[in-house]
């Protein structure tokens, strides 16, 4: 489970002597098996808020808490996916997924178990050998969504994941992530599904792109720049289905998008 | 086989070159390669491999040596900020001192066999090392160390999974440098106050006016730089299988 709360969230960062505050006043409640997408600007500080999140860095200000306890470090049931870098070129890609589990020392029986079964949902058993160079951009980053869904995560936050990406492969992976959420979450529901063990998948995705924001959010939260805040939250239960994409509701609420991120920009330069 | 092959047209190329120089100069200071090769299956039999093993074991035991101490050293010191900021300034006043005048105090200390030549040569391997995989630790980008991180990874799953790996192809090219210094101070080392390796069998022939036994020498001396840049390659091609693809 996991239910996420903000409250008054605040980040400064200390760049050549100077105090700059990268995010602040942000109260966001993230219900359990809720799918978020977190859109703005670049240098809105929305990076920063997923890192906050995860737990690599800790607010200045407000507090964040994870189903009601106050979140301090990293939590084991959260898993982070970051645009580059996230694969290690000198690891396999059964070892770059394997990663995690190892860290935490898992026994090895279980370890190869379960990436094996990770690898083969994903379509990447027969590359297991292959190291990160030898693959394409599209199968690099699902690399790294195999290494995270290793953890068995219940909190996956994404930062970028594919805007490296071309745009078909891009839609592909998107909808890759958008079964695994509908599977945890369905199956969360259906107990008669005999995967006891599975617990919904609460999903945080920062992106610059209206589309993917709008495809893989169930709500979407719109973030200003100076300092970072959310300027907007828009509700988007039309999400869920693949074919979701090619209808006009999706294009409305694409273009609802770009007219809040607009206005978002207007205010910033009507302050100045 | 093919490097076998690259390996023979150099060494034809390098005897052309050398056959051409020396009938143009027709000096008795360079021999022809063709009776410095006989003079070096001559040498064969004789005492030319044991002072040819005693270098290798002086030269490969230090470079050993060397990239152990450096290594990890390198590593900590590019990572860990309070640490670094205390020994980095020593390291810079150290590093650019040519570490050969010490060998006067080195013998005076460690005596004239193996000890003070190892130690000598340890020392310059060890800078070169040093320096290198201190500034490629540094470099690491903060997001890979993030990614790291991120898996619930801490201090000694950091080295072992990012931090080593990461500076190792670095590593492997200083320490193919390194090892050319290593030889040439080698040399150096052992031409005076000892009576084995290299380095005495080339200066003792130069001395007695031997220059084909000189040549012999020098040839068992490109001879053992062969066996050490290959030796690199192949632990460098099991340690770093990824830079090889």
């Amino acid at each position: 489970m996991s239910e996420v709360e903000l409250r008054e969230v605040g980040v400064d960062y200390k760049s050549l002597g100077r105090t700059v505050t990268a995010i602040d006043g942000i109260d966001l409640k993230i219900p359990d098996g809720d799918a978020l997408s977190i859109i703005g600007p670049s240098g809105c500080g929305k990076s920063t808020l997923l890192y906050a999140l995860s737990g690599l860095i800790r607010p200045t200000r407000g507090s964040i808490k994870i189903n009601g306890g106050e979140l301090s470090g990293q939590r084991r049931e959260t898993a982070l996916i970051l645009q580059d870098y996230g694969l290690f070129p000198w690891n396999t890609v059964f070892d770059n997924a394997a990663l995690g589990l190892r860290v935490r020392h898992v026994h090895k029986d279980e370890i190869n178990a379960e990436v094996e079964k990770i690898l083969r949902r994903l379509g990447l058993w027969d590359m297991r050998d292959r190291y990160p160079a030898q693959l394409s951009g599209g199968q690099r980053q699902r690399v790294a969504i195999a290494r995270s869904l290793a953890l068995n995560p219940d909190l996956l936050l994404m930062d970028e994941p594919f805007s490296s990406l071309d745009a078909l492969t891009r839609e592909e992976l998107q909808n890759t992530v958008l079964e695994i959420w509908r599977e945890r979450n369905l199956n969360g529901k259906n107990s008669s599904n005999g995967g006891s063990g599975v617990e919904p998948l609460t999903i945080v995705l920062v992106t610059h792109s209206i589309e993917e924001a709008a495809f893989l959010g169930k709500r979407i939260a719109v973030m200003g720049m100076d300092p970072g805040r959310v300027i907007k939250m828009v509700g988007n239960n039309g999400m869920g289905e693949v074919e979701y994409r090619n209808t006009s509701a999706f294009y409305n609420r694409c273009a609802g998008l770009r007219g809040i991120l607009k206005d978002g920009a207007k205010e910033v330069v009507g302050v100045e | 086989m093919s490097k076998a092959k690259g390996y023979l047209g150099a060494a034809v190329t390098l005897f052309i070159i050398w056959y051409a120089l020396a009938t143009l100069l027709n000096t008795r200071a360079l021999p022809t390669p063709v009776s410095a090769l006989s003079d070096f299956f001559r040498l064969l039999p004789g005492d030319l491999p044991w002072h040819f093993a005693v270098s290798l074991y002086r030269v490969g035991l230090s470079i050993i040596l060397g990239v152990l101490l450096a290594l990890p050293a390198g590593l900590i010191l590019g990572r860990e900020e309070s640490i670094d900021r205390f020994f980095a300034p020593l390291i810079f006043i150290l590093y650019p001192i040519p570490k050969v005048v010490f060998l006067p105090i080195l013998l005076l200390l460690l005596g004239l066999g193996n000890l003070s030549k190892i130690v000598l040569i340890t020392v310059i391997v060890f800078f070169q090392i040093l320096v290198t995989t201190r500034d490629a630790a540094r470099e690491i980008p903060n997001q890979t160390v993030l990614s790291m991180k991120s898996l619930g990874a801490t201090g000694w799953h950091i080295y072992k999974h990012v931090v080593y790996p990461a500076s190792l192809p670095k590593m492997f090219t200083a320490l193919r440098i390194a090892a050319g210094t290593a030889i040439a101070v080698l040399f150096f080392a052992e031409s005076f106050a000892t009576q084995d390796g290299l380095g005495y069998f080339i200066v003792d022939a130069w001395s007695r006016i031997n220059y084909p036994d000189m040549f012999g020498g020098i040839m068992a001396m490109a001879i053992m730089g062969i066996i050490i840049y290959e030796l690199l390659d192949l632990i460098e091609r099991r340690l770093c299988p990824w830079t090889k693809l």
